[in-house]
């Protein structure tokens, strides 16, 4: 139980936020209270293995305070984190991907861990990394394909291919 | 529509917006944060270490022009880099260690998981490192190796953070 209370006003992120930009961790903290299930949530389902999640977020939330003096408040702080934490956790898995490709070559998925979740989110953990990716991005996150093709740096016709394929994939699951 | 287009937009539709991770990971991030704070105001530090590395490579490179490549043979130079690179880490991981020293005796939960992987992590580094010694112009193994360097460290940082926090501490 946190001894101090998430705000709810957007006058008191706001107020955060300032705090955090003029490196004070405890604002910052406060920031993290109240987006990490939501960033947590981003890369469990982007990674499909909870330790990868984890990690993720780690990586979000560290970038986000190294990347805080480029939020000019035009945005929503919300919209403008989102944004940040799907890039960052799409380099994060790039770069965990060609790390251990070395040592495992033949591999193309990183081995799926989660069997305590239900529903769509435990049919989504047994995708394809790529389809998953696309499906997560634009059935749940609400991304165009033209903008899921410039973040996985992909061509927006392969994102349609990619989400149809996990449409269909997620489809014979359900039969 | 079919029952299984149907099937799925109900999951859609009803799909957790929102879940939560099963352990703060609030230390960790803290503890990078404060890692690259020190970085930052100690960055000078590595100045001289960086330009010495830029040399040697450049001296190796100039002798390699010079005598030619020596075919299966290992670089002797190559070897003193790779052992003055690890001798520059482990002292860089005593520093840290020397620079806090946990009073606790019984260590807690976490700080038993930090340091099992502590040890995996330095025994994937002697396995790296034995693998480096015989081919040390490898660049993968050289990536690898350093990356494990920088594990290490964030492991030591997160080790500290663990001990450091009272038992019970609430934010």
């Amino acid at each position: 139980m946190a001894l101090k209370s998430i705000p709810e006003t957007d006058q008191h992120q706001a107020f955060w936020i300032e705090q955090a930009r003029a490196g004070d961790q405890q604002a910052f903290h406060q920031l993290y209270l109240k987006y990490r299930n939501r960033v947590y949530t981003l890369a469990l389902r982007l990674a499909a293995d909870i330790p990868l999640a984890e990690e993720l977020t780690q990586d979000c939330f560290v970038h986000l305070w190294q990347q805080l003096h480029q939020f000019d408040g035009h945005s929503e702080f919300a919209t403008w984190m989102h944004r940040v934490c799907v890039n960052q956790c799409l380099y994060s898995l790039r770069r965990h991907q060609r790390f251990w490709h070395r040592f495992l070559p033949g591999e193309t998925d990183i081995e799926v861990h989660g069997h305590q979740y239900q529903g769509l989110d435990k049919m989504l953990l047994k995708l394809p990394q790529r389809a998953r990716q696309v499906f997560v991005l634009h059935a749940l996150e609400g991304y165009r394909h033209e903008e899921i093709a410039e973040l996985m740096q992909i061509a927006s016709g392969t994102s349609k291919a990619q989400y149809h394929r996990a449409r269909q994939l997620l489809k014979e699951m359900l039969v | 529509m079919s029952d299984q287009d149907k099937q799925l937009e109900q999951l859609l539709n009803t799909a957790r917006e929102q879940i939560a991770p099963e352990r703060d990971l609030w230390p960790g991030i803290q503890a990078r944060i404060h890692q690259e704070k020190n970085q930052t105001t100690g960055k000078r530090s590595y100045r001289p270490a960086l330009a010495i590395a830029a040399l040697l490579l450049a001296c190796l490179m100039f002798g390699w022009q010079l005598t030619g490549p020596m075919s299966q043979s290992v670089d002797p130079a190559l070897i003193t880099l790779v052992e003055s690179t690890r001798q520059q880490h482990k002292d860089q991981l005593s520093q840290l260690q020397q620079a806090f020293r946990p009073v606790k005796l019984q260590p807690s939960q976490a700080q038993q998981a930090i340091e099992m992987g502590a040890e995996q992590l330095k025994g994937a580094e002697q396995q790296v490192y034995q693998e480096l010694l015989k081919a040390p112009d490898n660049q993968s193994l050289w990536e690898m190796w350093l990356w494990l360097h920088r594990q290490e460290i964030e492991l030591q940082l997160d080790s500290q953070q663990v001990s450091s926090q009272p038992q019970g501490a609430q934010i």
